[in-house]
C-alpha cells in the first residue's frame, strides 16, 4: 500500500510540476492539484495505467476522488490479480 | 497610397494523417474525448526528416507557382512560426535561400497562434509604407515536435502545415487588407508557453525534459478566446465602417470547434460564414488561418471582391482580426 502511494505521488509530481509545495497525502483530493480538470484526469490515467496493471476508468478519476481512496482501489486490483 | 493585395495563396500539409484512433498512448475512452472536446478527427504529422522549413518552402512554392511570380522578383518574405527550425537564425532564411529569392530579405514573427495575424499587419504596413511593392507572408508550424506525446492536453489537438500569401501592392481599387486590429496582455503569458530552451530556462538549467515541451492552460485559454475573439471582430468592423452582414466568410484560427462555434454564436453569426478545417488538420498554430484563407479562395466560398475577416488568438497572449477584400 506504501509503496502505491509513493508510485502515485512520483506521478502526480511528475504530471503536475505546478502543484509546488502542496503536501500530497491520502486525504488530498485529485480536485487539490492545481490545474486538475478533464485533460489532467487522461494524463493520470494513463500514468495509472502503465504503472500498475489495471484499467481504470476516468470516472474513477473525478475531483473528488482522494489520493488514499485510489491507492485502495489500485491495491485490491494489484492483489486480485494472478 | 498603395495597398496590400492579395495576388495568390497556398497551402501544404504533410502526407501523414494521424487519427484519432491512431493515438494509442491513450485509452480508447481518453480518445472518444476528442472529437467531443475540440471537434479534431485527425491531424497531419511531418515526416521526421523535416523541419518548419520545409513545410514553409512548400506552401511558398504553390503559391508563387500558381501565378508564375519568379521568385527572384520577391522583396521581402515574412515567416510566422512559434516551432522554428532554430532558436536562431530566422526559420525565413532558409525558405529565402531554397525558394531562390536572392533579392528578398526575411525575417520571422512569433505571435504564437496569432501570429498570421500579427503578420497580415507588419506586411501591410510594410506596403503602405512603400518600403517594398510585394511581400510572401507564410506561416509555418510542426507542432508535432514540440508536444509531450502522452500529454492529453495538447498532443491531440495540434497538426502540422503551412500557408503562404503573396502580397502585392496596388493603387487605387478597393481590393486589399483594409484594416488590422492587435492586441496583447502580457500579464498571462504564462497560460501559453514552450518553458525551457529560452535564457528565462537554459537547457542545463531545465529540471526534466517536459520544460522543453509545449504547454498550456486549456480552460483559461478557452475562456480567453471566447472573451476576445468577438471583441477583436467587432472592434475590427466598427472602425473599418463594415457590418457583419457584408462579410462573406470568417476565417477564425481553427483552435477548437466549440470556441468557433461560441464565438458565432455571440456575434449572431450563421456558422455556416465561419471557414473551418480543425476537423482535419487540428491546430496548426498561425499556420491555421492562411491555411483556412487558401482553402476558402480555393472552394469559393470567397471570390474576388468578397470581404474576408481573419480572426487569431493565442500565447502572450494576444489577438488580432484583419479585414481583406479578395
Amino acid at each position: 500500500m506504501n509503496e502505491i502511494m509513493e508510485k502515485i505521488k512520483e506521478g502526480i509530481l511528475d504530471l503536475f510540476p505546478e502543484i509546488g509545495e502542496v503536501p500530497i497525502t491520502a486525504e488530498m483530493c485529485l480536485g487539490d492539484i492545481p490545474e486538475y480538470d478533464s485533460m489532467a484526469a487522461v494524463n493520470l490515467q494513463t500514468f495509472l495505467e502503465e504503472n500498475f496493471p489495471l484499467k481504470v476508468s476516468l470516472d474513477m478519476l473525478a475531483a473528488e476522488m482522494t489520493l488514499g481512496e485510489l491507492a485502495s482501489y489500485i491495491a485490491r486490483f494489484v492483489k486480485t490479480k494472478p | 497610397m498603395q495597398r496590400a493585395c492579395i495576388l495568390s495563396t497556398g497551402s501544404f500539409l504533410p502526407e501523414k494523417i494521424i487519427s484519432n484512433e491512431d493515438l494509442s498512448q491513450f485509452s480508447h475512452e481518453a480518445r472518444n474525448l476528442i472529437v467531443e472536446k475540440t471537434g479534431v478527427q485527425a491531424r497531419r504529422h511531418a515526416d521526421e526528416t523535416e523541419c518548419t522549413s520545409d513545410l514553409a518552402i512548400a506552401a511558398a512554392r504553390k503559391c508563387l507557382q500558381k501565378v508564375g511570380f519568379p521568385p527572384e522578383n520577391l522583396q521581402g518574405i515574412v515567416l510566422s512560426t512559434s516551432s522554428p527550425d532554430r532558436l536562431q537564425p530566422a526559420t525565413a532564411t532558409r525558405v529565402q535561400h531554397e525558394l531562390g529569392a536572392r533579392a528578398a530579405f526575411a525575417f520571422d514573427i512569433n505571435s504564437v497562434c496569432s501570429g498570421s495575424s500579427f503578420g497580415i499587419a507588419v506586411v501591410d504596413a510594410l506596403i503602405r509604407s512603400e518600403t517594398c511593392r510585394n511581400i510572401l507572408l507564410v506561416a509555418s508550424e510542426m507542432y508535432s515536435k514540440i508536444l509531450n506525446r502522452k500529454d492529453f492536453a495538447t498532443y491531440p489537438f495540434f497538426g502540422d502545415g503551412s500557408g503562404a500569401v503573396l502580397f502585392q501592392a496596388e493603387r487605387g481599387g478597393s481590393r486589399g487588407v483594409l484594416h488590422s486590429c492587435l492586441a496583447t496582455d502580457g500579464s498571462r503569458s504564462d497560460i501559453i508557453c514552450v518553458p525551457g530552451g529560452g535564457t528565462m530556462l537554459p537547457f542545463e538549467k531545465m529540471p526534466g525534459p517536459r520544460s522543453a515541451y509545449f504547454r498550456m492552460r486549456g480552460e483559461e485559454v478557452f475562456a480567453f478566446s471566447l472573451d476576445r475573439g468577438p471583441v477583436i471582430i467587432r472592434r475590427l468592423l466598427e472602425e473599418a465602417g463594415v457590418t457583419m452582414e457584408e462579410v462573406k466568410c470568417f476565417i477564425c484560427h481553427q483552435a477548437n470547434i466549440n470556441i468557433l462555434h461560441g464565438i458565432a454564436g455571440l456575434l449572431g453569426i450563421p456558422r455556416e460564414k465561419f471557414f473551418v478545417n480543425l476537423d482535419r488538420y487540428g491546430n496548426t498554430a498561425s499556420a491555421s488561418v492562411l491555411i483556412g484563407l487558401d482553402e476558402a479562395i480555393h472552394e469559393g466560398r470567397l471570390m474576388p471582391g468578397d470581404l474576408a475577416v481573419i480572426a487569431a488568438f493565442g500565447g502572450g497572449l494576444s489577438w488580432g482580426a484583419n479585414l481583406i477584400r479578395i
